[in-house]
């Protein structure tokens, strides 16, 4: 009997899909070093792939390591108990506002076994390689747990960690993020900072940690927001951080306030490998885990991976409840490989009001200050955000760059995006708004006339049977 | 549950290594190595692949293809480290500890 929503853990996730027959499980022996990266970059090439769980790990005998269980949306649909994809945003978007706390539990299968100090050892785990560069393996699939030191608020978040000892990790913190400003608190009392990398949780959990939230606002309070249960916690060995407490494995460590660690070449999600720099250097106090884990390999690199795929629906949805504060008329948002969003109006509202497209714009770059491009359209676009060919179609029918386009010249960017090379660098980028919305007289003349397809009568003939009977097949 | 793995117990694998585990443990050190010489390595090999195993490079190429072709199986995958040294220099990032104490002399 399938397990259903809300899932709590990696596991009950996994027999899920199994029972859609959406798992496939790889009895062929995979190496952690690319091959199960090379399992993820096809599956997101190729149409209909399923998620995998790899049963015979080299070097590993009895581990398994999951992957693509999240990628695409329908995937995130079914673990949000949601049952169209496309009302992801609209879904889960007040739902954002809502708070249901994490309850803590005395103790949780990822206690199962411990193992402290020397014990604690990162080779015994198969973490892996994504690309042929990177001369050690990386964690990707990581959800990193950072606690304030003035307020106990406690930030997770899906981090990098270069494996780069056996009981060390390099962490680049991203000047960005609310890590990097958690962290400097710790640093500038001169203290190390506990760190906790939580690995396998179920996907809510995975999930929640790519919304944008304000400071101060723990994302285990949204898993509870989007089950309408509270997560199970359990307290960590070493620190006071709280960790799900279905989760497979959890790395304990403490981050060095005066020391680096070597960081890098790595297949970022900036579709590019990064450099080597000297950035944040933890130490491994414990790892406690299942006693048979599974380990999680979350694809990364030139976009589309898993990586990209499970920031889409949540900053959707983020920007859909930011801007329902904001505007009316908004219908729908869609984000596309993490840096571009679509934002959908209704027209009788963005008609009446010309500059509302780069109102809406401005709103998404404050929201998300790593934003690239805001496409705005309007509901003569369709349902599906997603159509390539009705974006194409809005660039070519409702756009003139010199009315349409604004641009905020060097403005905040991301310090992974090679657009800017990021060395030493701010990393400046432009940012750009896109009004693809029918326009006011005398723009609209041509639009009224009507769009340019077969008439009503002739397309219900298709959708009533025609088509099938003549093409005999859907 | 279908999921469950009940022959399995990470403890035990944990205190008996296999062959790959202790290649992975040999591939750290041979990172410490490279980072540790970071600088004269850069000077040296930057723009090129090279491969790191026992504080030595064994192997240096354009390509990661032709590093692996040089190595041949003298050396463990999972072990030897191969790595490309990016032609611009390794990077600093900067964090407030650095604004405020004096960085260390390993930094
Ligand atoms: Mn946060």
């Amino acid at each position: 009997m399938a397990e259903s929503f809300p899932f709590r853990s990696l596991r009950s996730w996994l027999q899920f899909l199994e029972e859609q027959g959406d798992l496939v499980r790889v009895q062929e022996e995979v190496d952690p070093n690319e091959d199960i990266t090379a399992f993820a970059y096809k599956g997101c090439r190729v149409p209909n792939s399923p998620s995998f769980l790899f049963e015979n790990i080299k070097g590993y005998p009895g581990w398994r390591i999951a992957s693509q269980t999240m990628y695409d949306w329908q995937r995130q649909a079914w673990a949000l108990g949601i049952s169209d994809p496309a009302n992801l945003a609209r879904e889960i978007g007040p739902k954002l506002d809502q708070r249901v706390p994490p309850i803590q539990v005395s103790t949780g299968p990822c206690k199962e076994v411990k193992f402290f100090a020397e014990d604690a050892d990162l080779s015994r785990i198969p973490f892996c390689m994504t690309g042929e560069f990177e001369g050690i393996p990386n964690l990707t699939a990581g959800i990193s747990n950072k606690q304030d030191p003035e307020t106990g608020w406690q930030n997770i978040a899906i981090r990098r960690q270069g494996i780069s000892g056996r009981h060390k990790f390099s962490e680049y913190i991203n000047t960005s993020n609310q890590d990097f400003q958690i962290w400097g608190k710790w640093q500038l009392q001169g203290k190390k900072m506990p760190v906790a990398l939580i690995i396998g949780a179920d996907p809510v959990a995975c999930m929640v940690t790519q919304t944008k939230m304000p400071v101060g606002v723990c994302e285990y309070e949204l898993w509870g927001a989007f089950t309408g249960q509270p997560l199970e916690v359990v307290k960590c060995e070493t620190s006071d951080l709280l960790v799900p407490a279905e989760a497979e494995i959890v790395i304990e460590a403490e981050i060095e306030p005066f020391e680096r660690e070597l960081d890098g070449p790595f297949p970022e999600f900036g579709g590019y490998y990064t450099t080597l720099a000297w950035v944040a250097k933890s130490n491994v106090k414990c790892i406690t885990m299942r006693r048979d884990p599974i380990f999680y390999y979350l694809g990364m690199g030139l976009a589309p991976t898993e990586g990209h795929n499970i920031a889409e629906p949540m900053q959707a949805a983020t920007l859909y409840n930011l801007l329902c504060k904001q505007f009316s008329g908004i219908i729908n948002v869609h984000n596309h490989g993490w840096y571009h969003n679509i934002v959908q109006v209704d027209r009788r509202i963005s008609k009446a009001w010309p500059q509302m497209a780069q109102a809406i714009g401005n709103a998404v770059k404050v929201a998300i200050p790593y934003a690239n491009i805001t496409f705005v359209v309007d509901d003569d676009f369709g349902a599906d955000l997603t159509d390539y060919y009705e974006l194409m179609n809005a660039l070519h029918y409702k756009f003139a760059a010199t009315k349409d386009l604004t641009v905020l010249h060097r403005t905040t960017g991301d310090l992974l995006n090679p657009i800017e090379p990021w060395v030493g660098r701010i990393g400046w980028q432009d940012y750009c708004t896109f009004d693809l919305t029918e326009k006011m007289a005398p723009w609209d003349e041509c639009y009224k006339r009507g769009k340019a397809i077969p008439g009503r009568a002739a397309r219900k003939k298709m959708e009533e049977g025609l088509w099938d009977k003549v093409v005999g097949r859907k | 549950m279908v999921m469950e793995r009940k022959d399995f117990d990470v403890e035990k694998l944990w205190r008996n290594p296999t062959p790959y585990m202790e290649n992975r443990a040999k591939q750290f050190e041979n990172r410490d190595w490279f980072a540790e010489h970071m600088d004269e390595i850069w000077q040296k090999y930057r723009g090129r692949v090279v491969a790191v195993w026992d504080k030595e490079i064994k192997a240096v190429g354009r390509t990661a293809d032709e590093v692996w072709a040089a190595l041949g199986d003298k050396y463990p995958r999972e072990g030897v480290m191969v790595i490309l040294v990016p032609e611009e220099e390794v990077f600093k990032v900067p964090y407030p500890a650095d604004m405020v104490f004096k960085a260390p002399a390993a930094y």
